[in-house]
């Protein structure tokens, strides 16, 4: 199912939590709704399922408006932060529950709940009650328990906060597996841009109520909107040097020379931030342009992580271990194409070439 | 590694508690003791324990003093009215939990602020509105006017707000109504608080004593165990040999529940205490 | 109407849906619980209010000559009330002190133990759930003169017997051991909850100092439990200023000599005695009201400044 928002608004007495939020989620993916606490996008999440009254704008299931059915009408499974699994019942019951309120035959529920505890593989601990089951455990009854009514849209608010380092990447690959396997529309909220783009299939990020982007997740990384994203998405975070712009040149405020980046349709004399990801920066032997010094340099698998010194500022570069320098080394530095931006310094807003 | 003054500590100890204990269960014990005795045997002390486990004092007792009238009432009374009590709480524990409206919880505020008002003082009125209900001498006047529990509400109601939202929203989402969850999901949560609540009014109820001699001097037939006995041993006389078995049928099915339900009655009965 | 003022209205309608459903929802969930709290607390606790101000009241024809404090002057000034709240004040006095000072050994004493715990707590706890007016009849019975347990220890010691229940002096006697044992329980359960919420730990630092048990009792026990006490102690208080059932069950009548008269037997003779004088009735209770009042609000105080 599809689901569409517009003008999305939610006013608690002053404070405007979502402002103006239009998105179209496309049927039957996997939707982050990104950004840090305070962003709104619990807020966004619970107006979907109908927990939370809109204050402002329209709610469509595809063609149907939505905005002002109650929860239980609206055909959405919801999984809790902390699983709200019902502590007195056992695992089957917590997963027959949905089922038992429409008044579904014992026997067909029962069948029902199985064949989903089945595919969250949980099958094994029917008869145990939540406390009995291990955080990851819970997780997947409550999806179990979410999916069994068979929802057109799923939502999941801060599912993997709960869990330890560990299990967070199994579970949030169970949860991929999971959604790929029902087929069914799914929008989590996390504040963890890493979870964020390692499952899903598109991301809103959101900032105090307003959303900064949505786009396919690659498209987040590679074309952010603006600085806020740009700096939001990706680790390490993307570099950042302030200074000035004139034809063709960047003259950060920081460090003595100029670093050609090519012309962008920008005033001369304009204060830009030029930001550029760690492994977009090329590093060469010192041959005379853009020379910086290396301060650190740590090694993570086939790469090194170098910082260099720009003046007060700092950069970050991913170099191939074979060609890395020694610390207190010099070095010229230039940049690729892909994977720099500038930015108006003031409003974030993004520059093109 | 206990040394010899430990042990003599550790001992005086016991002692000192089993004494207290022997003293408090004297009465038990001597109550249900001389309800087998015969008169004269009781009178004359000729021995401790009676020569015979008699059960014709049992008989006399509940023959002559209308005994079965007045255990039936009891059971009426207690079950009915725990019942109501029961369903009246859980829903206005709810009411004053979950359901979100202006000045809850000042209106709930005032009303665990009248848990002092002592009884006493509206038993006058109260008489007075059961007249004018035309329930003074009907056996509903010993249950109409104790189904609201402020008490039993403070309890259920702190143990309601204790359940996460989440809960209640989950729920919704699943598509249960207001009414459902309160009853498949948040009665069944409750059930420890529950089963305190319901065994505490029983016991109330039970043996509620000053109230039940109010509304039954106009009618002898609602009398139940607790002031039944009392007027039995005035009507009967002095004979300590059916007093003590009148007693004792008053006494044994609480003792029984206690004996069951130690210790939800002991947390039951602490909480009570702090209430306020 | 603009789009945007249409708009607005939209997103406000769940809101207001949710109004009105929610009136039906308090009227299902509180109506039960709110009518009989009014019919049966506060209506009569106001009535009691205004009757206590109604001179020369009669209910029989539910007329009265004016307002006033004639009620109150009446009861102020009338010797039995004042005798009255002097033997309940007498009785508070006794059996809340006595009954707490042997609840704390006992407390302490069973908060020790590890062995006999079921059984002690039966003996100890019993009398929570039993019915007074069944455990009045093996009081009389066992202060007996003829046939009584104690007079027929008292006798075999060579002593003569006592009339117990006869006498002014020695029925009083009677209904402190009484009120003593009946509230023993449950001054033994709150202390006992008391003192598992003092952590251990203080035991221990007192022993690594070398205290004598004693010295733990007077120096750490005490202190600690002393927010405890206290509440007990004023809960206690306010149930035997209510002090009644007691007497009526032991006596029939306020003691053999009229000496056990209490507050509330006052209350209960000017509205249920053969001449009923509901004035007087309720201003007394007002009195025993604010008696009460004021024990609770010290309570509370004690309670916000304890944390329990």
């Amino acid at each position: 199912m599809e689901v569409r928002i517009e003008d999305l608004v939610k006013r608690f007495d002053d404070v405007i939590a979502v402002n103006k939020v239009n998105a179209t989620f496309e049927s039957g993916k996997l939707i982050a709704l990104l950004g840090p606490s305070g962003c709104g996008k619990s807020t966004m999440l619970n107006m979907l399922s109908g927990i939370m009254p809109v204050t402002e704008g329209k709610i469509y299931f595809d063609d149907r408006d939505v905005t002002m059915l109650s929860p239980d009408k609206r055909e959405v499974g919801l999984v809790f932060q902390n699983y709200a699994l019902y502590p007195h019942m056992s695992v089957l019951e917590n997963i027959c529950f949905p089922l038992k309120i429409k008044r579904v035959p014992k026997a067909e529920r029962i069948e029902k709940a199985k064949e989903y505890a089945r595919m969250v593989h949980i099958d094994d601990y029917l008869d145990r009650l939540p406390k009995e089951l291990s955080g990851g455990q819970q997780q997947r009854v409550a999806i179990a328990r979410a999916l069994v009514k068979q929802p057109k849209l799923l939502l999941l608010d801060e599912p993997l906060s709960n869990l330890d380092a560990k299990l967070r990447v199994e579970m949030r690959e169970e949860i991929r597996r999971i959604q790929r396997e029902s087929g069914v529309t799914t929008v989590f909220v996390t504040h963890d841009q890493e979870e964020a783009t390692s499952i899903s299939d598109y991301i809103m990020l959101m900032k105090l109520g307003v959303k900064q982007q949505f786009a396919k997740t690659r498209n987040l990384y590679n074309d952010p909107a603006n600085l806020f994203v740009a700096d939001f998405i990706g680790n390490p975070t993307i570099n950042q040097l302030h200074g000035i712009y004139e034809k063709g040149n960047f003259r950060p405020d920081a460090y003595e020379n100029a670093i050609p980046i090519g012309r962008y349709q920008i005033e001369d004399g304009s204060r830009v931030v030029f930001a550029s990801r760690p492994e977009s920066v090329i590093v060469e032997k010192k041959n005379g342009k853009t020379v910086m010094e290396v301060e650190e340099t740590y090694v993570s698998g086939k790469d090194t992580l170098c910082v260099l010194k720009a003046g007060d500022g700092r950069l970050r570069a991913y170099v191939d271990n074979d060609s890395a320098p020694q610390e207190k080394d010099l070095v010229s530095v230039s940049f690729r194409d892909r994977g720099v931006f500038v930015f108006n310094e003031e409003s974030g807003e993004r520059y093109y070439e | 590694m206990k040394n010899r003054t430990d042990r003599v500590k550790s001992f005086m100890q016991y002692l000192t508690l089993f004494i207290g204990a022997a003293i408090m269960f004297l009465p038990f014990f001597w109550m249900i003791n001389s309800s087998f005795k015969t008169e004269k045997e009781l009178l004359s002390f000729q021995s401790f324990f009676p020569k015979q486990l008699l059960i014709d004092n049992f008989r006399q007792a509940w023959e002559m003093g209308d005994f079965p009238r007045y255990f039936g009432n009891s059971v009426f009374v207690t079950v009915v009215c725990v019942a109501l009590t029961m369903f009246v709480t859980i829903l206005a524990a709810y009411g004053f939990s979950k359901l979100k409206f202006p000045g809850r919880d000042l209106i709930f505020t005032v009303l665990v602020s009248m848990m002092m008002i002592p009884y006493e003082m509206l038993m006058l009125t109260n008489y007075e509105t059961i007249r004018h209900m035309h329930l003074f001498g009907k056996i509903w006047s010993l249950i109409v006017p104790f189904t609201s529990s402020i008490f039993y509400t403070y309890i259920l109601r702190n143990f309601f707000l204790s359940v996460p939202d989440s809960l209640y929203q989950s729920a919704r989402i699943d598509g249960a109504s207001d009414w459902q969850y309160l009853w498949e999901i948040m009665v069944p949560m409750a059930k420890p608080s529950l089963v305190t609540i319901a065994l505490l009014d029983a016991i109330t109820c039970w043996n509620s004593f000053m109230w039940t001699m109010l509304m039954s001097s106009g009618n002898r037939n609602i009398r139940t165990l607790p002031f039944g006995l009392t007027a039995f041993t005035s009507e009967a006389g002095v004979h300590y040999n059916l007093w003590m078995a009148g007693a004792t049928i008053v006494v044994i099915p609480m003792i029984v529940l206690f004996l069951f339900c130690r210790k939800s009655i002991i947390t039951g009965v602490s909480r009570g205490g702090l209430k306020g | 109407m603009n789009k945007k003022t249409k708009r607005y209205n939209g997103g406000r309608d769940p809101d207001e849906k949710f109004e009105a459903s929610m009136i039906g929802k308090i009227a299902l969930f509180l109506g039960p619980f709110m009518l009989g709290i009014v019919i049966f607390t506060i209506y009569p606790f106001i009535n009691a209010f205004l009757m206590s101000f109604k001179e020369n009241f009669s209910i029989l024809r539910n007329t009265f000559s004016g307002w006033g404090l004639a009620n109150y002057r009446k009861v102020l000034n009338d010797p039995i009330f004042l005798s009255g709240l002097k033997t309940t004040i007498k009785y508070v006095v006794i059996v809340v002190p006595i009954s707490l000072i042997i609840s704390i050994v006992i407390a302490v004493l069973l908060n020790n133990t590890r062995r006999f715990k079921a059984i002690l707590q039966t003996a100890y706890f019993m009398p929570l759930v039993t019915s007074t007016a069944a455990i009045s009849l093996v009081f009389r019975f066992i202060f007996a003169n003829e046939g009584g347990l104690i007079n027929k220890i008292i006798t075999t010691l060579g002593q003569t017997q006592i009339n117990f229940l006869g006498t002014n002096r020695w029925s009083e006697f009677v209904l402190y051991i009484f009120g003593i044992w009946n509230i023993l329980p449950f001054t033994i359960i709150l202390l006992l909850a008391g003192l598992q919420n003092i952590d251990p730990q203080y035991y221990t630092a007192a022993k690594v100092d070398g205290a004598k048990t004693l010295d733990i009792f007077t120096n750490i026990t005490v202190p600690l439990l002393s927010p405890t006490i206290a509440l007990v102690a004023i809960v206690n208080s306010i149930s035997a200023f209510k002090v009644f059932d007691y007497v009526f069950q032991l006596y029939n009548k306020p003691g053999p000599g009229y000496n056990l008269y209490t507050i509330i037997y006052y209350i209960y003779e000017k509205f249920g005695g053969t001449k009923p004088q509901y004035g007087y009735a309720a201003a007394a209770s007002i009195v025993l009201f604010f008696i009460i009042a004021v024990f609770t609000l010290l309570q509370r105080v004690l309670q916000k400044k304890t944390n329990y």
